[in-house]
């Protein structure tokens, strides 16, 4: 056993102030090392908020005023940081994010959640949602909310999804044009008009959409043979069509497998 | 002095139900079915919980042997070893918590310096290093906090194995050059042994990797 937790009786181990060290490190190291003794090896949820303050002071010192909106108080971190910066709004926590020109958007998908890859992109930047270069490549955000942007736009756009993905499927102004099985998954490429925003959940599956502006072939960079593994095959007819790809592991029977062809004569409304 | 204590620890896995737990710890350590209920959803989100504790390990042998014979994934272990062994899962749900936090508004800056300190060297320990582990990192040219962390990867379970992950995902999405700094380790895993090489991390890296390396 080791040592000094199992050794010091857990009466001293009941730290006062004024035994403990000063330097924030060698404090949080004594805390760390005499807890499981003190604590008679039970760890509570209590022990858990005691060592999470623990770290948060050692980390920020006299700083906390960066990370809390009100460092005077006590701060048992029950919840967590994050969780408290957003409840607050420290700093913007929690609204929505304005891009940064040539930053990655930050947003880590999750088991389940939409993703989405590239199918066909004239943009010399590198390809991939950790990678975003938001004034020219849209992103989809969590939940239900769709941020795009128009190519040469400096302003996001944030709109709700409300349809389902059998509206969309079925709707005039989308065309399924390809499925192309892949490992893992199967791709779907869908035309659609101009801000026009695909739905993101039908039947418990997660569908996503992703929106890559279209030029001519002859635009593409060699960047862009670097990032994208498949060129585009495809000569997208006019400058308004956006492309969609639809990537997702849907069973094999989905209906979203059985793709129409629709007229484009009557686009969806703008959500 | 305080008296040595063990515990029993039982694992989370895939072929036993709900029921079957709940009536073995109902059964084994008298447990209500509440508790024994809530003991199961904390074994299942977590992937492991603490069962029984006592100073007595033969008579937690017992008890774990009751569980092993239907196949349940059961430990005996010090009291001291797995009250340690919390503290880093707690040390982990708070790294993934500064990866999520903000510095002002920079929403960046904590998953940089996050980072920049599993991509610098390890301290010097003085704790005994695994032999195993120290004869695949000597193969590792420089090896540094990430490369001891993919390699105890395998030692955890499903929450920290999980937290971890997105520690490691917002460090991948930060630039091209951090993930060509974390993706460099997974070839050097061996696949046999106690360090083996976790699939799902594996695929987790790979997947985030670019395309062109």
């Amino acid at each position: 056993m080791s040592t000094f937790s199992s050794f010091l009786p857990s009466k001293l181990l009941n730290i006062n102030n004024r035994d403990r060290s000063s330097d924030p490190l060698s404090r949080l190291r004594f805390a760390l090392e005499t807890m499981p003794g003190s604590r008679k090896y039970e760890f509570t949820p209590l022990t858990r908020t005691e060592i999470i303050t623990e770290l948060y002071e050692a980390f920020w010192g006299t700083h906390a005023s960066h990370f809390v909106p009100n460092p005077s108080a006590n701060l048992p971190l029950h919840a967590s940081l994050h969780e408290l910066q957003q409840r607050q709004g420290f700093g913007g926590a929690g609204k929505e994010r304005k891009p940064v020109p040539g930053r990655a958007c930050g947003n880590i998908f999750r088991k389940g959640e939409c993703c989405f890859r590239c199918r066909c992109v004239t943009s010399p930047v590198p390809i991939n949602h950790l990678d975003l270069d938001p004034p020219q490549i849209p992103a989809i955000a969590r939940g239900t909310t769709v941020v795009s942007f128009a190519r040469g736009a400096s302003t996001l756009r944030t709109m709700q999804v409300t349809t389902s993905a059998s509206l969309l499927l079925n709707s005039p102004g989308v065309v399924v044009t390809a499925e192309t099985p892949r490992r893992g998954g199967y791709k779907s490429v869908v035309h659609i008009t101009l801000q026009q925003i695909v739905p993101v959940k039908h039947q418990g599956l997660s569908l996503a959409a992703y929106q890559i502006f279209q030029t001519h072939n002859q635009n593409r960079t060699s960047r862009y043979r670097q990032n994208c593994r498949r060129p585009c095959e495809r000569r997208w007819p006019t400058p308004s069509t956006l492309s969609w790809t639809l990537l997702t592991i849907p069973p094999m029977n989905h209906p979203s497998r059985q793709a129409k062809l629709i007229s484009d004569s009557n686009p969806l409304p703008i959500l | 002095m305080m008296k040595d204590q063990f515990c029993v620890v039982l694992w989370n896995d895939e072929k036993h139900s709900f029921d079957d737990v709940i009536k073995l710890l109902m059964d084994t350590t008298n447990r209500s079915r509440e508790e024994a209920n809530e003991t199961a959803i904390r074994i299942d989100e977590q992937g492991r919980d603490i069962i029984d504790m006592h100073a007595s390990a033969s008579r937690l042998l017992e008890t774990a042997r009751t569980f092993s014979q239907i196949d349940l994934g059961v430990t005996v272990r010090r009291a001291y070893d797995t009250f340690r062994e919390q503290i880093s899962v707690v040390i982990i749900e708070w790294i993934l918590d500064l990866t999520r936090s903000r510095l002002g508004t920079d929403t960046h800056i904590m998953r940089e310096v996050i980072a920049s300190q599993l991509l610098a060297p390890r301290k010097p320990s003085t704790l005994n290093p695994n032999p195993e582990a120290q004869k695949v990192l000597s193969e590792v040219e420089s090896p540094v906090r990430l490369d001891y962390m993919f390699l105890y990867h395998t030692r955890l379970w499903k929450r920290p194995r999980l937290n971890l992950k997105e520690v490691y995902a917002s460090i991948l999405s930060l630039s091209h050059e951090h993930k060509l700094a974390v993706g460099e380790f997974p070839a050097c895993v061996p696949s046999q042994g106690t360090v083996a090489k976790d699939k799902g991390l594996s695929f987790t890296l790979c997947q985030r990797l670019p395309s062109d390396h």
